[in-house]
């Protein structure tokens, strides 16, 4: 790029805020992300090592104790998925600005750091209205169903050894059964809207969500049976030899690709297309609602490539250097290269979101009914049989 | 301290389970039943069963009504008229008979709960209840092509 | 008969009527159409056009002939002095100017430059309208160099009112030809790229091949001019049919595709700025360095009574230019005809059948501005 003849300065305008946009400053940057990814760690700990040992030590382990100590876990990891939202949106509009050769938000905070922030307390006080039409009680239902059905897939996911909040033997049904609920608020958002677009916006969002949770779900069953169990630290302990990527690498790709038509992410993001229906199911919706809304698709952004690296990519599993398994600091570390992989996978959706166009509605739905839900068929029996003989 | 919770749930059961039929608008009443199954699937968990509360939440607290809020969107039909009078009195009669021929057995559980793994629940789907399961996958199937031969009409 | 809304149809009860527009990111500006939706099918489209329309033919007859050329400019403003040219050939037909080899020469490259600009605009939002979010920022960068350069000639960039009755309105700047060449170089290579990520990518392909297929019969029916027109298998192409400028002393070749479909559209586009680029090497070979910009000219403009018509190849088809003067220093009537003014005609037909995603990749191909419609 150093060869092309950029005008002269006169000619070149923006100089807007004193600094000069030409000098952008990688390790500011970094150090601004670092210390998100810090603060995250830090909650993380926090949640699941630092709360239950402080009970424990009070001696408020079981009964009235343990809901208390629960509520404060979840309380936590509700801060928790607010610094991940302030993380994604902030990395996203980077990311997207370092692909489309700009710089991205660089005004408030060190190279744009505090922006999301400024970002929630515009969304704060913006009015929430409701339309005359809407149903008001469905219609402010609907954003916080969707973010409940995404907040409650962290009672499962294992950011450790042992660090769970619920590790139930039907972690994998519990996940199915969150994630079509979180379709569940999409309609329910543009059915309340009393808006001719929002409600085909929310049709063919709940459309494409409900196809693809077929191949999801079959994908999840196929993890289930290679690895025997349907709790996700168990599939977690059963990757400790071999990560299921290249055992399952069809079933694993069937999935990433089943994740970005969930997360409703281009080039699924029929529901979304800016270009196309504004902003389809919640085109009505504005202030807090909303930034539900919002989160709910942030927190999913960070949660799908999360269980991503839970069922393919060995979760926690990482050289230990001689720590003791179990103690805080081992759990620490786990916890970090846990994070580490799901930043991989981040990365690589947000990637693909910068990159590709999207598919139109119907060769979305023929995609998944045509070709995903028989090759997740055929991977599950494949698995099924690999089982067999080799285990 | 789960007789709280079972009370607690069994309580909200009912106020949403009367809400679902006395709701003027369909997608409160479609709401109100999910909430309904979902409650349910609580007390699935009290009993000892976390497989069959998810399967519960997975198929009637979550598809089942996204089903319903599809229907209701393609026929457009918002508003129903509540329940008539005679509707009403047949409920509470069905509620009085079902009091009636449960009564015997209200009381006589001996309060332990033996939790049922997803192992167990699948074990016996396939071995014990293998008969019903295929029935009911062969009436599902049906159901689908039936629906597929419907659409097609309509739109043919 | 009512125009201005779609009556629903007894027995359609399926048929939802609803507005797309004005104000929609999709349009490529104010466009209107009032779509017949049964689900996701189109049955009837009705395009309402107008909300741009800033009376510039009848501004053009209250002000004198070099006071007209800033008005053309903004006609289609994303192609800036190709809108000025064919207003300027029709005065200097009746006048009699002649225009020097330098000058013409120097006209077509900023010719050439705009439709790379043009197209490069049009390329950006295409793809932002399929769902690509990061080729618009390439295309506009390029772009940017492109008006970078017109800037230190002209002194404006979108439109620079810098033709003028007998050549160009000053000399080229003295880095003009070098700042080209090193333009183009660059361009080739970003070309590569944007060949793999538009022409090359399977998303386009599945959102392009067989949509919106215009026939040859119906396109040259319709009057459409243009890429769309060559896209329908008709090698017409003002630059070659009616030369003008500095076109009869260059090489260069019209492409043309039989598919007619939106893929076609895209595709000769692409063509077309290969062949921009093409043009431009051997311009910055030809043109004398030195020598004279502009013709004799008198100083007052006052074309004897009479008309003329004049059309160049715009960047979207055939940009004409009907001047009639009575004798004055100001004309009687100026009528523009915008090309793609006649290209939204075909609109309902393509819309009819084509599901709504297809429509706004329709529009994305038709690459419609609104300055040349709406005037």
């Amino acid at each position: 790029m150093s060869q092309i003849p950029i005008p002269e300065d006169r000619h070149f305008r923006p100089r807007l805020l004193g600094y000069d946009p030409q000098k952008s400053r990688p390790w500011l940057e970094r150090t601004v992300y670092s210390a998100y990814v810090f603060v995250f760690w830090l909650i993380v700990i926090g949640t699941y090592a630092g709360v239950p040992a402080l009970f424990g030590a009070l001696g408020w382990d079981s009964g009235w104790g343990f809901v208390l100590m629960r509520t404060l876990q979840v309380v936590l990891l509700f801060l928790l998925s607010a610094v991940i939202a302030l993380l994604l949106i902030l990395l996203l509009r980077k990311y997207l600005g370092k692909v489309q050769e700009r710089y991205g938000p660089m005004h408030y905070g060190p190279a744009g750091g505090i922006q999301t922030v400024f970002d929630a307390l515009k969304l704060l006080a913006k009015e929430d209205f409701v339309p005359a039409a809407a149903d008001v009680l469905t219609f402010r239902l609907a954003p916080a169903i969707t973010f409940v059905a995404s907040f409650a897939m962290f009672a499962v996911i294992p950011f450790a050894s042992g660090w769970v909040l619920a590790d139930t033997n039907v972690g994998l049904i519990y996940l199915i059964a969150v994630s079509t609920l979180s379709a569940y608020g999409v309609l329910l958002g543009g059915v309340s809207s009393g808006n001719k677009w929002a409600l085909i916006g929310a049709l063919r969002a709940g459309a494409q969500m409900v196809s693809y949770e077929i191949p999801l779900a079959l994908v999840f069953l196929t993890v289930a049976v290679w690895s025997g169990t349907l709790s996700l630290g168990g599939i977690v302990d059963a990757q400790l030899g071999l990560w299921n990527f290249l055992p399952l690498a069809l079933p694993f790709v069937l999935y990433v690709i089943a994740s970005l038509a969930e997360l409703k992410h281009i080039p699924f993001d029929f529901p979304e297309a800016e270009s196309e229906l504004i902003a389809g199911y919640n085109v009505e919706y504005s202030g807090m609602s909303f930034a539900f809304f919002f989160l709910a698709e942030f927190v999913e952004l960070f949660l799908l490539p999360a269980l991503i690296v839970v069922f393919f990519f060995g979760g926690w599993h990482g050289p230990l250097f001689g720590l003791e398994p179990g103690s805080l600091a081992a759990g620490a570390l786990e916890s970090l290269y846990f994070t580490a992989k799901t930043a991989v996978w981040v990365w690589i959706f947000l990637w693909i979101r910068a990159t590709l166009p999207r598919y139109r509605d119907d060769q979305l739905m023929e995609f998944a009914w045509k070709a995903m839900i028989p090759l997740a068929l055929f991977g599950l029996v494949l698995a099924a049989y690999l089982r067999l003989i080799w285990r | 301290m789960s007789l709280t919770a079972f009370y607690a749930l069994a309580a909200f059961v009912l106020v949403f389970a009367i809400l679902a039929v006395t709701t003027a608008s369909m997608v409160r009443a479609a709401l109100s039943l999910a909430i309904t199954f979902f409650l349910i699937a609580g007390l699935y968990l009290l009993l000892g069963s976390p497989a069959l509360a998810a399967i519960q939440f997975m198929v009637n607290a979550s598809a089942i009504p996204i089903m319903t809020l599809f229907i209701i969107m393609m026929t457009q039909s918002r508003t129903s008229a509540g329940p008539r009078s005679w509707q009403i009195a047949a409920g509470l009669l069905a509620a009085a008979a079902a009091l009636v021929f449960f009564k015997g057995n209200v009381g006589h559980g001996d309060g332990q709960i033996t939790p049922v793994s997803p192992e167990t629940l699948g074990v016996n789907l396939l071995q014990a209840a293998l008969l019903p399961f295929e029935v009911a996958s062969v009436l599902l199937l049906l159901a689908m092509v039936g629906a597929i031969v419907l659409a097609r009409r309509r739109a043919g | 008969m009512s125009t201005m809304s779609l009556e629903p149809v007894p027995g359609r009860s399926d048929e939802m009527i609803v507005n797309m527009g004005p104000q929609h990111p999709a349009t490529h500006g104010v466009l209107r159409v009032v779509l017949g939706l049964e689900g996701e099918r189109i049955t009837r489209a009705v395009p309402h056009i107008g909300y741009l329309h800033r009376n510039h033919e009848k501004i053009e007859e209250a002000r004198t002939y070099p006071m007209v050329i800033p008005y053309t400019d903004r006609m289609d403003y994303v192609s800036g002095t190709q809108n000025e040219l064919p207003f300027v050939l029709a005065v200097e037909d009746m006048l009699g100017i002649e225009v020097p080899d330098r000058a013409k020469k120097i006209r077509t490259m900023f010719f050439e430059l705009y439709r790379l600009a043009s197209h490069l605009v049009w390329m950006g939002t295409a793809m932002l309208d399929l769902g690509a979010i990061s080729p618009f920022l390439y295309t506009f960068w390029d772009r940017e160099i492109i008006l970078g350069i017109v800037e230190k000639t002209a002194g404006a960039r979108m439109l620079p009112n810098y033709y003028t009755f007998g050549g160009v309105r000053r000399d080229v700047h003295p880095d003009f030809f070098k700042d080209v060449a090193d333009f183009l170089d660059h361009m080739e290579r970003r070309m590569v790229d944007y060949e793999h990520l538009v022409l090359e990518s399977p998303v386009v392909h599945a959102r392009t091949i067989g949509v919106g297929v215009l026939s040859k019969e119906r396109a040259v029916a319709r009057g459409v001019s243009g890429p769309v027109l060559r896209a329908s298998g008709v090698a017409y192409d003002v630059r070659k049919a009616f030369p003008y400028d500095a076109y009869p002393d260059v090489e260069f070749e019209i492409p043309t595709s039989p598919d007619g479909d939106t893929y076609a559209r895209f595709w000769v586009r692409f063509q077309e700025m290969y062949q921009s680029i093409r043009i431009l090497r051997q311009l910055v070979e030809l043109t004398p360095k030195t020598g004279p910009y502009k013709g004799k000219a008198p100083a007052r403009i006052k074309p004897p009574a009479g008309e003329r018509y004049r059309a160049v190849e715009n960047s979207r088809g055939e940009l004409g230019v009907l001047v009639v003067s009575d004798g004055t220093d100001k004309p009687y009537r100026v009528k523009h005809r915008g090309a793609a003014f006649s290209n939204l005609q075909i609109v309902p037909d393509l819309f009819e059948g084509a599901k709504f995603s297809d429509a706004i990749a329709i529009l994305a191909s038709l690459d419609p501005v609104f300055g040349e419609i709406d005037r």
